[in-house]
């Protein structure tokens, strides 16, 4: 497919999404990324997976300064094209609605985030810790910037000189 | 060093033990026993449970959810019996010092438990097929 | 006889731990699947936010061991995407080599754990044993038989020399006539056909709905695979050229996942042999500098599925975020829906037949009506092959398993 018709996936993008989008951007051809709300993020997800075709192939989550910035990557295997929707999900409340509860693709993933940044899917089916070994205590979320990059114990001491 | 390492000498038969590998020096141990290098002639074989092992093949970086169960299984293996660390994971951590999900080495770990325990390094990324007989060879011709 | 009680790498053949791989049961059917993994978490991507750019393919590598050039690959492509870059001709040659290469070893290790799970262990001596020679091939070329480092942003980072691409064509050309022995077996065997067929589908709607991916997803009718719909290096080219093409099938049962990984293993050795033969000469690799800001997502087909890393890049030398999905992570949760119905001596097989990376089957825990026991790999494997000695008496074939 040239380049010229993954250009024209923006529009249809756009189309589908409509008032959600708070900004959009193609710099490649193959990779749109679309921001939206944190409110709206749930009902955005189902329009990319429902009517324009998207697979979940797996999403990030990144701290910013004010929020936890949570990326799901869906790839439109049809246009050849990935789409990328971002949500900020503001500190300290870190609440946003799950997206596991609609599309099974996204349940181990969102369990994996919650544990790893702290943030809270609510609706999710089957919020247990993922990764993290038994008896990890709560609080403690490893991926955060505040916890130590070369931790000894859980966190709580300082970390030894190598 | 008496009898009961003596016997250990001949025909070994061994435990795998995979302690949050990446599973490539697993693949390499299992290669040993096909064709190409075939340690079942000398009656080296894998069992299926430590208590009737008289080695153990540690593979792979302890992590927090691995350690009790490691532990576990050194308690359970009849002494005296040698414990192989295969690959530089095993034998030192390799690139993941410092995780917070690795706190201590395989090594320590074992000393910890038992500090008279035989261990025998054999570091690698994977180590050769060949490297694995010949540090097993040379282990058993020191006992 | 020979008594066959092998605990089998990649799975982790520790004791006392608790059932974290749950069958709910009702007589010999399963119902219910629960799944608890966890024993392999080492925390690369904290660990990938402490190294700088160049390093970070060393510590990716280490994910796993058999798919190990997928991580590197999928991570320089992540990097590329960032900077809008494409290496120079000869270095894309050389990564897809080695992404192929690998994909043949893979699959081969693969034939002979599901060989093993049945009872054939004939056939697990010998695909090993054949995979010894693209091992060669690849320690020729490389400098290692797993681990091979070849992945740098920009290119390649080694160059690989002509006795070496001269070695592995004859390697290839063996591993074409065993490899066609195998698919000979499996289309013939009627044993194979009863142990295998019906067992374990994965419908259309279920894999999209799981976003499975590769060799786990083809066999059910979903037509992805990255190489040809994001294509990258030299596989838009080759696919043009028609040296290699995709192989989808309807089905979705165990049966299938198997044709489709030898079949596959078909068409990575026509593929390598035309990127041996097309190699052109120059640079192998783009000279990057500074990183700027940004972010990218790269993608790598590998020989278990879609490999994806995402990188956020601020500027400096190391990465603010690194994300790593391996194709396992959204394979393994299609066990809640090809498990349930299934009897329990078939479990062994359908865990294998995903192909899982790591494996988090040491140890099983049934649940019965009034009391819960726990069984280990071996008991599984044990099951799996008095079934398979059922059904030969059934045929009334002459069993060559070797007794356990």
């Amino acid at each position: 497919m040239g380049d010229e018709e993954k250009y024209k996936v923006m529009e249809k993008v756009k189309k589908a999404l409509g008032d959600l989008i708070q900004s959009v951007d193609q710099p490649r051809p193959n990779r749109i990324y679309v921001m939206v709300h944190q409110d709206d993020f749930p009902r955005a997800a189902k329009i990319v997976y429902k009517e324009l075709d998207g697979r979940l192939a797996t999403s990030t989550a990144t701290e910013t300064r004010d929020a936890v910035e949570l990326i799901y990557h869906f790839m439109m295997d049809a246009d050849l094209v990935m789409c990328n929707l971002k949500t900020l999900v503001a500190k300290p409340e870190l609440k946003v609605g799950s997206v596991g509860a609609f599309l099974p693709a996204a349940d181990w993933i969102e369990r994996e985030m919650a544990e790893m940044y702290g943030v809270e899917f609510v609706g999710h089916p089957d919020p247990r810790h993922l990764l993290l070994p038994d008896g990890w205590p709560e609080g403690n979320y490893p991926y955060r910037s505040d916890y130590p990059q070369r931790p000894d114990g859980f966190g709580e001491e300082r970390p030894k000189v190598y | 060093m008496g009898l009961k390492t003596a016997a250990l000498k001949k025909s070994i038969w061994v435990f795998h033990v995979a302690c949050s590998p990446c599973n490539n020096c697993d693949i390499e141990i299992l290669d040993l026993l096909t064709p190409r290098f075939d340690v079942e002639r000398f009656g080296i074989t894998l069992v299926g449970s430590p208590r009737h092992a008289d080695a153990l093949l540690i593979t792979g970086v302890c992590n927090r959810h691995v350690k009790p169960r490691l532990l576990e299984t050194y308690r359970a293996t009849s002494k005296p019996c040698v414990c192989f660390l295969f690959g530089t994971c095993a034998a030192g951590g390799s690139i993941f010092k410092g995780s917070y999900n690795v706190p201590d080495f395989v090594d320590e770990v074992i000393r910890e438990e038992d500090p008279n325990a035989i261990i025998v390094y054999i570091p690698g990324c994977p180590p050769k097929p060949e490297a694995m007989i010949a540090g097993v060879v040379k282990a058993l011709s020191v006992l | 006889m020979k008594k066959t009680t092998l605990p089998i790498g990649p799975f982790h053949p520790l004791l006392e731990e608790p059932e974290f791989f749950t069958l709910y049961l009702d007589g010999e059917k399963v119902v219910k699947v629960d799944l608890r993994i966890g024993y392999n978490h080492r925390g690369h991507e904290k660990l990938a936010t402490g190294l700088t750019w160049d390093q970070v393919p060393f510590l990716v590598e280490r994910i796993c061991g058999i798919c190990s050039t997928s991580h590197p690959y999928a991570y320089v492509l992540a990097v590329e995407d960032l900077l809008g870059i494409e290496p120079p001709p000869r270095g894309k040659y050389i990564r897809a080599l080695i992404g192929e290469m690998e994909r043949i070893h893979s699959h081969l290790l693969w034939l002979g754990l599901a060989g093993h799970f049945i009872g054939y262990n004939t056939v697990w001596m010998w695909s090993w044993r054949y995979r010894e020679e693209i091992l060669d091939a690849c320690e020729k070329l490389t400098g290692n038989r797993n681990h091979y480092a070849m992945c740098r942003v920009g290119g390649a980072r080694r160059d690989v020399s002509e006795e070496a691409m001269e070695f592995t064509l004859g390697a290839l050309d063996s591993n074409w006539k065993s490899t066609k022995m195998f698919l000979g077996a499996i289309q013939d065997d009627p044993v194979i056909h009863k142990r295998l067929k019906n067992v374990g589908i994965l419908t259309k709607e279920d894999a999209i709905a799981y976003g499975a991916v590769g060799p786990t997803s083809r066999p059910s009718g979903v037509p992805w695979d990255i190489r040809r719909d994001d294509p990258y290096d030299a596989y838009g080219e080759s696919l043009e050229a028609g040296a290699w093409d995709v192989i989808v099938t309807q089905k979705g049962d165990v049966y299938e996942k198997a044709a489709v990984r030898v079949l596959e293993i078909l068409e990575s050795i026509k593929l390598s042999r035309w990127l041996i033969e097309n190699m052109p000469d120059g640079e192998i690799d783009a000279k990057v500098g500074r990183i700027p800001e940004g972010e990218g997502v790269g993608h790598h087909e590998a020989p278990r599925g879609e490999v994806i890393h995402y990188v956020r890049s601020d500027g400096s030398n190391k990465p603010i975020r690194h994300k790593v999905r391996a194709p396992t992570f959204t394979n393994l949760p299609t066990y809640k829906v090809t498990c349930p119905g299934e009897t329990v001596a078939d479990v062994a097989l359908i865990t294998a037949s995903i192909d899982p990376c790591y494996c988090c089957t040491e140890r099983v825990g049934m649940v019965t009506k009034n009391r819960s026991t726990s069984v280990t790999q071996e008991d599984l494997v044990k099951l799996s092959v008095e079934k398979t000695l059922e059904i030969e008496k059934k045929i009334g074939k002459k069993s060559n398993l070797s007794k356990i």
